[in-house]
């Protein structure tokens, strides 16, 4: 395995019937609260798994614990059949990118990426090949002479990368390592990263409490709260068709509206029906979410509900209204740019319910 | 090192003057050319230097007040280098009471201390042993130096050596490798400290040095109890030279800047 996989020829994300990793009940409790608790888990080859959730989750607990930094308290971890638990650390071949980046900082940038092949016993000409591919990878060729201090926070986050493949690493595990740099760059750097993550055919576990990024990096996606995991799927279904309520208040994309059972269907606290399809036969309801563009505001009174628009946001979207309604409920509606009210306007709005999500509790 | 550059304000310097009063008076009374220490002095000779360093006296216990600072040095560097990696990377409910107990002996007055190392050391028959005389220079210069060290290696991210297990690194090499480099200079700082605790103690060697075994400042005491000429004072300054020496280069390796809590380097 060397650097030469092109983006075309990594394996598709979509192959996912061999588990590469796999976590079976996998348990980590601290005395003081927080931690995991029977996580299970698996990772197909080349796929890049994104652990979201916010923090005191265990999302870095898990990950720490796949890196050997914590023993678990209890349950099994495989990579590619082989028991990770016994294996210290340094053994298991699994490189991971801190939030700090944790780069060794008496060494050159070049010493940093060098060192996971010293500690291998690479020889001299090979690793410096592999340095020099390294960092041509992530674009520090120039840099390779200089302290971690004289670099900018990007720079070191790539330097951190960069000596995280350089090992070629069975698997990389990245802890938020986006978290602290500005905006603009840390997209950029996401696109980066997905781009080697694919190019390289890495298999990955990442940790971010950013949804957006998650979207980004993620072939799938774990929701995790409480140390459980409590929702599972791709980027596109954990968040157009969530299933807890959990999952999609954390998001914070859409309405979260909770309904109750009353003869045979469902309603709000309102009282507007939620259409039977949208249920679809499912008794563990307790909550629908609705996506702020499925809400319909107009000034005329159309048959909805009245309202007053208490904020206004501009969004790349359209324009978010977030609406009082009488008797104090709060929903959001995204209208196009053109259409947008302003604040302390009362508006009429009109959910289109056959376009919720049901969630579970 | 790109530091802001720092402006002295007037009572700085006045402060610094004040500090620096004895230290003139004992250079000036070393070159006056009678035989008696004398402020202002007459006039100027640098004999006493030579008669100095050319008294067996002074020649031996300076060698032993050096062999015996290097060898706390060493020793102490050894004590405290693994105290300082169990303070940081201990239980933290532990670390502030290590970490005063490691001043204890900077609080105690060394007067006490060296009574119950003598008491300790009669009982188990070491007592005027140069092994004893080391271990309470030791027991002197720890505090700083745990603290100096402590302080350095809560500056180093501590997943830094974690970072280094997952690229294949054990433990220890993770250490030796990348933490020992980081902490370089305050473990240099760590060192002057012991130095300069042992060279400098009195109350200690008082109490512990053996018979014919004295170090260079229980040597220049006794000296001044029976002769009143300047060789001493050319002996101090030759120590005050060789301090300002010392000085320069803990400055140099970050020196007191470990304890005022600016010990770390990552960039901002």
């Amino acid at each position: 395995m060397t650097f030469t996989h092109q983006s075309g020829t990594a394996p598709a994300s979509t192959e996912a019937s061999v588990p590469y990793l796999r976590l079976r009940a996998v348990t980590k409790q601290y005395p003081t609260g927080g931690g995991v608790a029977g996580v299970d888990l698996t990772v197909a080859k080349g796929d890049m798994l994104v652990l979201l959730g916010p923090s005191g989750c265990g999302k870095t607990t898990l990950l720490r614990t796949l890196a050997g930094l914590l023993q678990p308290d209890s349950g099994a971890i495989e990579l590619d059949g082989q028991d990770l638990v016994s294996v210290p650390t340094f053994r298991r071949n699994i490189s991971m990118v801190f939030q700090t980046w944790a780069l060794f900082p008496t060494m050159t940038v070049r010493d940093n990426v060098a060192f996971g092949l010293k500690m291998r016993h690479v020889g001299k000409q090979d690793r410096n090949e592999r340095v020099a591919r390294a960092l041509e990878l992530v674009g520090l060729t120039e840099f390779a002479d200089r302290l971690p201090r004289q670099l900018s926070g990007g720079q070191q986050q790539r330097v951190a990368v960069a000596r995280a493949i350089v090992v070629e690493p069975r698997l990389i595990l990245m802890d938020e390592p986006l978290s602290s740099l500005d905006h603009r760059i840390r997209v950029q750097l996401r696109a980066q990263l997905k781009d080697l993550q694919r190019g390289l055919g890495l298999t990955g576990v990442y940790v971010t409490h950013d949804h957006t990024e998650a979207l980004a990096l993620g072939d799938r996606i774990a929701v995790m709260d409480a140390g459980r995991i409590v929702e599972l799927g791709r980027p596109v279904d954990v968040f157009a068709r969530p299933t807890r309520r959990y999952t999609a208040e954390f998001l914070g994309l859409a309405n979260v509206v909770d309904v109750s059972a009353d003869g045979g269907g469902y309603r709000t606290a309102a009282g507007a029906r939620i259409p039977d399809d949208v249920i679809a036969g499912r008794s563990d309801v307790v909550a629908v979410a609705l996506r702020p563009d499925c809400v319909r505001l107009s000034q005329t009174d159309d048959g909805g509900t009245p309202g007053v628009v208490r904020v206004v946001e501009y969004q790349p979207g359209g324009v978010l209204h977030d609406v009082e309604l009488t008797g104090g409920a709060r929903l959001q509606a995204l209208t196009p740019v053109g259409l947008s009210y302003s604040i302390d306007t009362p508006v009429f709005v009109t959910p289109e319910w056959s376009k919720a999500v049901p969630l579970a509790d | 090192m790109g530091r802001e550059r720092v402006r002295y304000p007037a009572f700085a310097i006045c402060f610094t003057l004040l500090l620096l009063v004895p230290l003139v008076v004992v250079v000036a009374t070393a070159v006056n050319p009678g035989a008696y220490i004398k402020f202002p002095p007459d006039g100027f000779t640098l004999d006493w230097f030579t008669t100095a360093v050319e008294t067996p006296r002074f020649q031996s216990s300076l060698l032993l007040s050096l062999r015996i600072a290097v060898i706390a040095s060493v020793v102490g560097l050894a004590l405290t280098i693994p105290t300082a990696v169990a303070i940081t990377r201990g239980r933290r409910r532990l670390r502030p009471w290590v970490s005063t107990a490691t001043v204890l002996p900077l609080i105690t007055p060394d007067m006490l201390l060296a009574l119950g190392l003598l008491i300790m050391l009669v009982q188990i028959g070491m007592a005027s042993s140069l092994i004893g005389l080391v271990l309470g220079h030791v027991l002197i210069g720890m505090p700083l130096a745990v603290q100096v060290l402590v302080a350095a290696l809560s500056g180093v991210d501590e997943n830094v050596e974690q970072a280094a297990q997952t690229l294949g690194a054990s433990r220890a090499t993770a250490f030796v490798r990348v933490t020992l480099p980081a902490i370089l200079p305050a473990i240099g700082s760590a060192a002057v400290f012991l130095f300069i605790f042992s060279f400098d103690n009195v109350s200690i060697s008082l109490f512990l040095s053996a018979p014919g075994q004295t170090t260079l400042p229980i040597t220049m005491f006794q000296y001044l109890e029976y002769n009143s000429d300047p060789t001493v004072s050319a002996m101090s300054t030759i120590l005050i030279v060789l301090s300002l020496v010392v000085a320069v280069v803990l400055s140099r390796l970050g020196g007191l800047s470990h304890l005022a809590g600016s010990p770390t380097r990552r960039s901002s």
